[in-house]
């Protein structure tokens, strides 16, 4: 069931209507909350409910058991591990790792066939496993650290972990933000329906307007449809890609903010205009926030991040960024996109170019242009067709741009994105603008002329692209 | 903010033009064919051409009294026993009961008889039945336009080009498009029956299939449905199929067939009948139809 679907639409409203009743009591408000999260999922596949629930049950006991056995703590904390990354492996990277090692055996002329070994349940990737496995990874490592008491309520663990407005594509919420906050029943007020509202709405418009109207441009070029080269079009393709897996993902974020939001719950910002930053550090602060501080937290840091000098900083970084391209998935494609950011990170760290021109709007189409470079491999098919479009993209051939009369319906919403994003940089950084804003009262107008966008101008509905991650 | 959010949809309403095309009316569409009662004094099967091409009112047109009707065609339907057994299960058991057929080459190729479009609605869950019987004639309402249509409309003050189409009760989509090109549909028939020609056991299965249709009792009524000369010559040429050897065997089991002249037909796309053409159709098949009514009783 996906937030933009009919399905979707009758499920939320038969869950707010019951929520005043189911939501005031912790063990009906925890129980109400699982039961709808697993039929939420299920509704894809209700075989999943078995991995989500073996997943929840390892880490409930492990971390209980680390608490009331410290003597055994270590044990059950990997158990955890175990438990977590071995599912992980068996769904998303079984048939990469097998490929990998092939490919390795290959080198020394043996032929071994492991990929086909694979049974057929573990090329099966259910949905959103990434999300779940790494909210409730954090859930037993806190508990070990000692940063969180572990819950002892069963219903209350699993209306944690199976949240459905989070559950298969983040944000990757954290128990010790997040249980404590589900002990409370709170009847929002009236600004905090709006807010939620306005987020629904504007999530929404992100997904179904601007991600889904721009995905027909996109697809055709990556297939080879389009019969359209050339490097001012490779250029725009790629800045619509920019902005449709930027709207998609933040466009989901928005609207799980926003159900959470509206249920009296909070989720921490997501995304924060990533394309209006200064520096790729930066980037790295304000897309998939949730992501990037799990990573800094669980893997960074714990490698020894930037306190133990240069060297270690810079290979804590490496080692975090190739973890975070792997987990959107088991491709060389991933690899590559995130060894681009672990290139360009290591060179704004020890230069600190950006910090020179830190006053000046020139740095973010440079820092939009760097991710752009990088986005080209997350969304190839594979390294050649990646090398392939960079080529386009740096070695001039043409500058034609026929491609915007077949493709108008997707390039005038590409166009609605930058224009937007421009506003938003005009409001952050003009204090006239942002005053004229707040007098205006222009929310209202303009989560209506979300609304009516969102019913006459969305495009084809599409799957979230996070979900496959 | 929900007084003025309705106060622009009633806008929307009233100042544009209904999108040109409506996926919710597309979907109602197909589903109502495909769990269509059992309960019909005729049907009408066939491909695309068929759907676009076979009206049931304007077949009612040239009919003393009118009979109760759908056009079941699908999307490159092919004459597989399932689909035929599907057509003859939307005849009442009694009474009049007349099958329209469009015998087109293609429904006799093997990528014809995989009849994906049929078997792709046969096979809706409960929940997409439910939106699509009961919820799209609301949600229909809501259809999105397309960008090109909205600066047409601002431009030019309505959209004249894409493919029109109107989805009828009936089965029938009365179609146009603009511009029209009569050699868009010629590359790929010529694809396709380079690809796959008609099937001797498809026709054999068909054959023996309207044999015992006719000996239940069911009239049936076939035709070549009328196209382009360019795309008629692209099938004698190409596909395997003999007009005349279909013609003799269907008569021989008793089925009438239509004659009809091409010249009279227009089509938009090569392929498929303008709107006004289907409806010559139509009365061309509601009067033989009348004559075998007329002869019956």
């Amino acid at each position: 069931m996906i937030f933009n679907s009919i399905e979707f639409l009758l499920f939320a409203v038969g869950f707010f209507l019951l929520w005043p009743i189911l939501g005031k009591r912790n063990i009906s408000r925890w129980t109400f909350i699982t039961l709808a999260s697993f039929f939420f999922y299920g509704w894809w596949d209700w075989r999943f409910l078995f991995l989500i629930l073996a997943s929840g049950l390892i880490d409930y006991f492990c971390a209980l058991a680390i608490e009331n056995r410290p003597q055994n703590r270590k044990l059950f904390f990997v158990l955890s591990l175990v438990g977590n990354l071995g599912a992980l492996s068996i769904f998303k990277y079984s048939k990469f790792f097998a490929t990998v090692l092939e490919d390795g055996f290959a080198q020394f002329n043996y032929q071994v066939d492991l990929v086909e070994k694979i049974p057929e349940f573990a090329l099966i990737l259910p949905v959103g496993i990434s999300f779940y496995t790494f909210q409730s990874l954090s859930y037993t490592i806190d508990v070990y650290r000692g940063r969180l008491t572990p819950t002892r309520n069963i219903l209350h663990f699993f209306s944690y972990l199976s949240m459905f407005p989070q559950l298969v594509a983040g944000p990757i919420i954290r128990a010790k933000d997040f249980l404590f906050q589900l002990n409370k029943y709170r009847i929002t007020n009236a600004i905090e329906k709006w807010n939620a509202i306005k987020m629904i709405a504007f999530g929404l418009f992100q997904k179904m307007v601007i991600a889904d109207n721009l995905s027909l441009f996109i697809d055709s070029a990556f297939e080879g449809k389009s019969g359209f080269e050339g490097t001012a079009y490779w250029w725009v393709v790629m800045v619509a890609f920019s902005f449709q897996i930027y709207a998609d993902f933040s466009g989901y974020s928005l609207i799980a903010r926003g159900l959470a939001k509206y249920m009296g719950y909070h989720f921490r910002m997501n995304f924060n205009h990533p394309y209006l930053s200064k520096s790729l550090r930066e980037f790295w602060t304000r897309w998939h926030i949730s992501l990037s501080t799990w990573f800094r937290d669980y893997v960074y840091i714990a490698l020894g991040g930037s306190r133990r000098g240069v060297v270690v900083g810079l290979v804590a970084l490496t080692i975090t960024m190739m973890l975070s391209g792997l987990w959107h998935g088991a491709k060389y494609t991933f690899l590559m996109w995130a060894g681009i950011h672990v290139v360009l990170l290591i060179f704004e760290r020890l230069t600190k170019w950006t910090k020179l021109f830190r006053k000046s709007p020139l740095l973010i189409p440079i820092i939009f242009a760097q991710a752009l470079v990088a986005w080209v491999y997350f969304r190839a098919d594979d390294v050649t067709q990646g090398n392939q479009i960079v080529s386009y993209l740096f070695s001039y051939t043409s500058s034609n741009l026929d491609f915007y009369h077949v493709y108008f319906d997707s390039v005038f919403f590409l166009g609605l994105a930058v224009v937007i994003e421009l506003l938003v940089y005009l409001r952050k950084n003009y204090k006239a603008v942002k005053l004229w804003y707040w007098r205006s009262n222009l929310d209202i107008v303009l989560v209506s002329m979300a609304i009516i966008a969102i019913l006459f101008l969305r495009g084809e509905g599409k799957q979230f692209i996070y979900f496959q991650f | 903010m929900s007084g003025l959010t309705i106060i622009m949809i009633v806008l929307v309403k009233l100042l544009l033009p209904a999108p040109i095309k409506n996926t919710e009316l597309r979907n109602e569409f197909w589903l109502r064919k495909t769990f269509a009662s059992n309960n019909h004094d005729l049907i009408v099967g066939g491909d695309s051409r068929i759907y676009r091409g076979v009206s049931i009112s304007a077949i009612n047109e040239s009919l003393t009294s009118k009979l109760v009707g759908v056009n079941l065609g699908y999307s490159s339907a092919g004459y597989d026993l399932d689909y035929l057994n599907f057509l003859v299960s939307k005849l009442k058991p009694t009474g009049n009961r007349i099958l329209v057929l469009g015998v087109s080459p293609h429904s006799f190729t093997l990528e014809g008889a995989k009849n994906e479009l049929y078997h792709e609605h046969l096979s809706k869950g409960n929940f997409d039945l439910f939106k699509g019987l009961y919820l799209s004639p609301y949600l229909k309402h809501f259809a999105p336009y397309k960008a090109t249509e909205l600066k047409d409309f601002l431009l030019n003050g309505k959209s004249d080009e894409g493919y029109f189409e109107d989805f009828q009760k009936d089965g029938w989509v009365h179609s146009h498009r603009l511009p029209e090109d009569s050699l868009t549909a010629i590359g790929i028939y010529q694809k396709l029956f380079t690809d796959y020609q008609v099937s001797d056991t498809l026709i054999t299965n068909f054959l023996n299939r309207v044999d015992d249709i006719e000996k239940s009792g069911i009239e049936i009524v076939a035709f070549r449905p009328p196209t382009f000369d360019m795309m008629t010559s692209v099938e004698d040429s190409l596909s395997g199929y003999s007009e005349l050897y279909m013609r003799t065997e269907m008569e021989i089991r008793g089925c009438t067939w239509i004659d009809l002249n091409p010249a009279e037909f227009h089509t938009y796309d090569g392929s498929h009948l303008h709107y006004k053409s289907a409806e010559h159709l139509s009365q061309i098949i509601g009067k033989q139809i009348q004559l075998l009514l007329d002869q019956n009783q």
